[in-house]
């Protein structure tokens, strides 16, 4: 494929940090869309774990709440989104635990940037056309520390920039003098501006070519390495996250149907959605192999109907996935660090054995 | 390489939009410096063939949406020739237009915006329906046979049971479901071509090959000539009989979808072919590779743009030759070519390495 030998410059993948050090943890998280009587279910009780150095990725179709689970593990879902039940714990790096959910509001806007920053899912949108882009990076910088002199944030703002790999003088340009990728970069440098423990990235590069997508992806991935953050990922491409992510929680109809380290997602899918998500990617390198999709569409969330909301599109499903919402639990061979919410999965409940694909 | 005439063919297409003040026309007027041209599509030459779908593989402003808007005639091109059949298709007027979007329909990216939000799917169709065969069938198209006809359109992109699908509102349906509606009204022209601009990028990942296999299904049982308009090279090589790469409004690269992706000629193709994500790659080596190919800077101005080939600032390769002058499309095998100068014969061409294998 490539004309150059690689095998003396290929990176190694730094290793998961070790799962007893969450630095980010969603306990049960329920959210409803519309305060009437019959709001939208969009959330139920999702529960998920972020280590220290770790980079998870979030995948799902559209709708299937994964922006969702970011902006209410962050207080900034807005109307009619409503929080309704759950804990969101985060670690400073002081070691002291804090409910994100139960702060007051100005704990909140402090933790804010400070702990916790998003890069936001359009670039285009998310700055502000009218001003520069040195006075959106030291806007955050002066509000969450006052005392900065305005030198000093600008010398920050500058350096901040170059950790993004955009020269310095880029300062006074507008964001409309500035091409897409070197936008999203003036984001990422932005959400770094106060080192924070978390960065969550909302399909960071879904507006950009893959050529840039590569850059800017790998470059928050040495970033990370050398200011230690954790990082939240999310993206409708599999493909992608199976490249760059530690881990990957797969999200369907607002709940976590399988986690696992990327490459056992990729290799041993153990949800018959995420299976057919990666049977829905035709592979660009190696073999061309048959592609299955899934049927159907993604359920509507205001009619969902009882059971596994996956089932009406299974090509396994079973009377009792109709009936009984199936909860995210050991996977059917008993695999360390991997849930997955299938009845497959449930012991006593498969016929037989498990379908040849789940299986592997 | 034409084993027929092509039913749609472009030689040489060219697009320049102005930028700057508008009525300028070369001079300075008021003051301001004269207009300048973004030439968006540059030479561009295209061959759609009878059952066969034709993709096109470029990132956002690489003019490749241009080019289905110029194929279709919906803006005017600057240079060049469309040839429809082998005849000079340049439409003029109302009429011309409209016998010309009958044999060539187009499909837009977001079927969201592209359907009509207050006007059931019935109306939708009916209204294609009567535009495009009112002059075959004499008299409007009207009671049973128009129910047939909508029948047969829905059931053509697997809507089934069509019953269902006709009187209801675009807002009902899931984004699949519109932009199979989408794919209906083009059908409704009994198209030879259709022009699809990145028909399923705004769909959900998993019902994306549903759309894609359905028209690889139009394409072989009606035998309609497709563009297919994508940044998505993967799919490209899934779905195309043929793949041409294109880099700031040119041709880079020519060829069978397969050969185009697996051993890519053109330096920048290799870029693109290397950036993609690649879940197999466990090593990093596509990673390793993408820095390698110098991926430094990004797609030039097009606003007057210098003289060379236009991917030399980012080439890995690129020698004064490459900064000079313009390479045109070097046929490097049988039904494969590239516009770069490491395939030329020249004493001073740049190095591009061995054709991967």
């Amino acid at each position: 494929m490539s004309p150059t030998d690689t095998s003396t410059q290929t990176s190694t993948p730094t290793p998961a940090a070790t799962p007893s050090d969450p630095v980010l943890e969603i306990r049960n998280l329920s959210v409803d869309y519309g305060f009437g009587d019959d709001p939208t279910h969009v959330l139920r009780e999702v529960s998920l774990t972020l280590n220290r150095g770790e980079v998870l990725g979030l995948a799902g179709e559209s709708g299937c709440g994964k922006s969702t689970l970011a902006y209410a593990a962050t207080r900034l879902l807005p109307p009619p989104g409503l929080i309704t039940g759950g804990e969101v714990w985060l670690t400073g790096r002081d070691g002291k635990r804090a409910d994100l959910l139960a702060l007051s509001d100005a704990e909140l806007r402090a933790a804010r940037w400070r702990d916790i920053a998003i890069v936001f899912q359009g670039a285009m949108s998310s700055l502000n056309p009218v001003y520069r882009i040195e006075r959106q990076l030291i806007d955050g910088i002066l509000a969450h520390r006052p005392r900065t002199r305005r030198a000093e944030a600008r010398e920050r703002a500058a350096e901040l920039l170059r950790l993004v790999g955009i020269s310095a003088d880029r300062l006074r340009s507008y964001p409309h003098q500035l091409s897409g990728g070197m936008r999203q970069r003036v984001m990422i440098a932005m959400a770094l501006a106060l080192e924070p423990q978390v960065l969550i990235m909302d399909e960071p590069t879904t507006a950009l070519d893959v050529v840039m997508q590569r850059q800017i992806l790998e470059q928050v991935m040495e970033l990370r390495e050398r200011l230690g953050f954790s990082v939240v990922l999310i993206t409708h491409d599999v493909s992608l996250l199976v490249e760059v992510a530690d881990r990957i929680a797969v999200m369907y109809a607002g709940e976590i149907v399988e986690t696992a380290v990327a490459r056992d997602v990729y290799a041993k899918p153990r949800h018959p959605y995420s299976a057919g998500l990666l049977g829905s990617f035709p592979p660009l390198h190696g073999p061309r192999r048959e592609l299955t999709g899934i049927p159907g569409a993604p359920p509507d969330l205001s009619k969902r109907p009882p059971g596994c909301p996956f089932a009406p599109r299974c090509p396994h499903a079973m009377d009792v996935c109709r009936v009984e919402l199936p909860v995210l639990g050991r996977t059917a061979q008993a695999e360390e660090g991997r849930l997955v919410a299938c009845h497959l999965h449930t012991s006593g409940l498969v016929d037989g054995e498990l379908p040849e694909l789940l299986a592997r | 390489m034409s084993q027929s005439t092509p039913v749609l063919a472009a030689h040489g297409l060219t697009k320049h939009f102005r930028a700057g003040h508008f009525r300028a026309g070369g001079r300075r007027v008021n003051g301001r410096p004269p207009a300048r041209a973004i030439h968006a599509v540059d030479g561009v030459d295209l061959e759609l063939h009878r059952g066969q779908v034709l993709a096109v593989v470029g990132e956002s402003g690489s003019g490749k949406s241009t080019v289905a808007r110029l194929l279709a005639q919906l803006i005017p091109f600057t240079g060049g020739q469309v040839l429809l059949d082998g005849t000079d298709a340049r439409v003029r007027g109302r009429r011309a237009f409209r016998a010309y979007v009958r044999r060539v329909q187009m499909i837009f990216q977001d079927p969201f915006a592209s359907l009509n939000p207050v006007h059931p799917v019935r109306y939708t169709l009916t209204r294609a329906l009567r535009l495009h065969r009112r002059q075959t069938e004499g008299g409007k198209l009207r009671g049973a046979e128009l129910e047939a006809a909508l029948t047969e359109l829905l059931e053509r992109v697997h809507l089934t049971p069509a019953a269902r699908y006709v009187d209801s509102y675009p807002h009902e349906l899931s984004g699949g479901q519109r932009q199979r509606i989408a794919i209906a009204r083009a059908l409704a022209a009994e198209p030879e071509v259709l022009l699809a601009d990145e028909p399923v990028s705004m769909l959900d990942v998993s019902i994306r090959l549903g759309i894609l296999n359905l028209l690889a299904d139009l394409r072989d049982r009606l035998g309609i000539a497709i563009l297919y308009i994508t940044h998505d090279i993967a799919s490209a090589r899934y779905f195309a009989d043929r793949t041409t790469v294109l880099y700031a409004g040119q041709v880079m690269e020519n060829g069978d979808s397969e050969s185009v992706t697996q051993e890519p000629l053109h330096p920048y193709t290799r870029l693109l072919v290397a950036s993609a994500p690649d879940p197999d790659d466990l090593a990093g080596a596509g990673a390793a590779a993408v820095r390698d190919q110098g991926t430094g800077g990004e797609p030039p101005s097009l606003v007057d743009p210098p003289p060379g080939c236009r991917f030399a600032p980012r080439c890995p390769y690129a020698r004064d030759l490459c900064r000079s002058e313009t390479p045109a499309l070097i046929e490097v095998a049988p039904g494969r070519s590239a516009a770069c100068w490491g395939y030329s014969d020249r004493d001073d061409r740049p190095d591009v390495g061995e054709v991967a294998a």
